[in-house]
């Protein structure tokens, strides 16, 4: 009679396939741990733009992305990986448009593949500090911050350089936003010169026409944008607020976000885009590593 | 020539030839409200230097702050420092860097991306020497960023040492030292917060 103890090789029974398996088991522990033990790489967003439906568009400046965010819940739905170091995005047509620091251009991707299809105008080299862009889809026209060059560039939206917008207060272009109507650009600038050290917005006509300058208590402004009712988002990323000023007038109206105390939480607002059908605005903060909102009802802020 | 006149002389050359921590040499320190407008002194912070030096930046000199550390905490911000041993530290990096305290979510972040080979810290505040970025980039490696006490005065003052003694030196008997004297910002970037 066979010892019961014992399968039919001779083989004590109930330990073999526990040797196996608890093997395996420490096996995979380890590698989990393995796995956990590498250092994260928090998320650095800094430009936000809307893509097709309910989707965002966020470059994300230090893991070298530009990512799809569902825009209810802000979570990463997937990343188009970019070589170099992304600052400004944009969606058009299939098209992901985006503002290589690294490469020194716009570079122009397809939104499904994520394979790069061309660089507007001349190319790498081109655009030495690509901070901010703006489409306007009925003319085909891409607006770009050559930060660096004091202007903004028009490019088609197949390449060519179209013209510049320059102007002796364009010291340091560092955002761009095409209005509701597509008929006037507002251009975060920085002072640099001794004389107007002070921050301030360029209001130009499509054509590249200035027709007036917004300042304010801000100096750094990083991001700009606009809403259905007549209000220009302003973000300052050294005061950590955004201002919320009226686009005719000029006037602070009110201002988003709380100045963070000293000793805080290292925050540093960049960028900011409307969302009309929640009626709320979206921000960036590179030092928090992620997506605010703050409401806007009924058109007040 | 008179005796006091050849005093008064010696003297200035005296204070010419000292080193003087340098103000910033960028456009924006010939106007302080470009930084300075937005808020009191007090409560500047890392988004004031990653303006220029962060994303989109105007200067050339990318960083990025290392873990949650603020950029003061290494760097003065309107010159350089006078270390121990008399010597002007480069880069702006202070005389003396605190290590504990104002980083209360220190532990937090260490458990959450697994940070290892931080030693437990018996000072607040360690000593700073840097006049070299090391012989990577062909410079001597005493007072480089980890010299490895190089001078032989105990202390070790290079600007990594003072919170990574640890893994610098604990695969002294297996391994040897890790780069000691080389320019570890070869390896890990300011611009990615040395990772």
């Amino acid at each position: 009679m066979m010892d019961s103890r014992k399968n039919y090789l001779g083989r004590s029974r109930g330990t073999g396939w526990r040797k196996p398996f608890f093997s395996v088991a420490v096996l995979v522990a380890i590698l989990a741990g393995c796995a956990d033990s590498k250092v994260e790489q928090p998320d650095t967003p800094v430009r936000i733009a809307w893509a097709q439906g309910a989707q965002l568009l966020v470059s994300d400046y230090q893991k070298q992305s530009v990512q799809f965010r569902d825009s209810q819940t802000l979570t990463v739905q997937r990343s188009l990986a970019v070589k170099g170091h992304p600052l400004a995005v944009g969606y058009t047509q299939g098209k992901v448009l985006v503002g290589n620091e690294t490469t020194q251009c716009v570079e122009v991707y397809d939104s499904t593949s994520g394979v790069m299809l061309y660089s507007l105008g001349d190319g790498p080299g081109s655009i030495p500090l690509p901070n901010d862009l703006a489409i306007d889809e009925a003319s085909g026209r891409v607006f770009v911050t050559d930060s660096s060059n004091h202007r903004v560039e028009v490019f088609s939206l197949a390449g060519p350089l179209l013209y510049s917008i320059t102007d002796r207060l364009l010291i340091q272009p560092t955002s761009v936003v095409l209005d509701a109507a597509g008929e006037h650009l507002y251009v975060g600038n920085l002072g640099l010169a001794p004389s107007t050290y002070g921050g301030n917005v360029l209001v130009f006509t499509v054509a590249g026409q200035f027709e007036r300058s917004i300042a304010g208590d801000f100096t750094h402004p990083k991001g700009v944008t606009v809403d259905d009712a007549g209000h220009l988002y302003l973000v300052d990323a050294i005061l950590g607020q955004v201002l919320v000023l009226d686009t005719l007038t000029g006037v602070e109206i009110t201002k988003l976000g709380v100045e963070p105390p000293y000793g805080g939480p290292h925050k540093m607002p960049f960028d900011a885009v409307f969302d009309g059908g929640n009626q709320r605005i979206l921000v960036t903060d590179y030092l928090l590593g992620k997506i605010e909102t703050y409401a806007v009802t009924g058109g007040n802020p | 020539m008179r005796a006091s006149n050849l005093l008064l002389a010696v003297l200035m050359l005296t204070l010419l030839a000292a080193p003087q921590p340098a103000f910033a040499s960028s456009p924006q320190s010939k106007n302080c409200n470009y930084c300075h407008k937005a808020r009191p002194i007090w409560s500047m912070r890392a988004a004031t230097c990653l303006t220029c030096h962060g994303p989109g930046g105007s200067s050339s000199l990318r960083a990025a702050a290392h873990i949650q550390m603020d950029c003061r905490d290494c760097h003065m911000t309107h010159g350089g420092s006078i270390n121990w041993l008399g010597e002007l530290n480069s880069k702006f990096l202070r005389k003396d860097v605190d290590r504990t305290g104002q980083h209360s979510d220190e532990q937090d972040y260490y458990s959450r991306y697994s940070i290892p080979h931080i030693k437990a810290l018996d000072e607040n505040y360690a000593q700073v020497v840097f006049t070299s970025r090391g012989t990577g980039v062909g410079e001597p490696s005493l007072h480089s960023f980890a010299d490895g006490d190089q001078d032989r005065n105990g202390i070790y003052d290079g600007i990594c040492e003072v919170c990574h003694l640890e893994f610098l030196y604990q695969n002294e008997q297996a391994s040897g030292p890790h780069h000691i004297g080389e320019t570890c910002t070869a390896c890990h970037l300011h611009s990615n917060g040395f990772r």
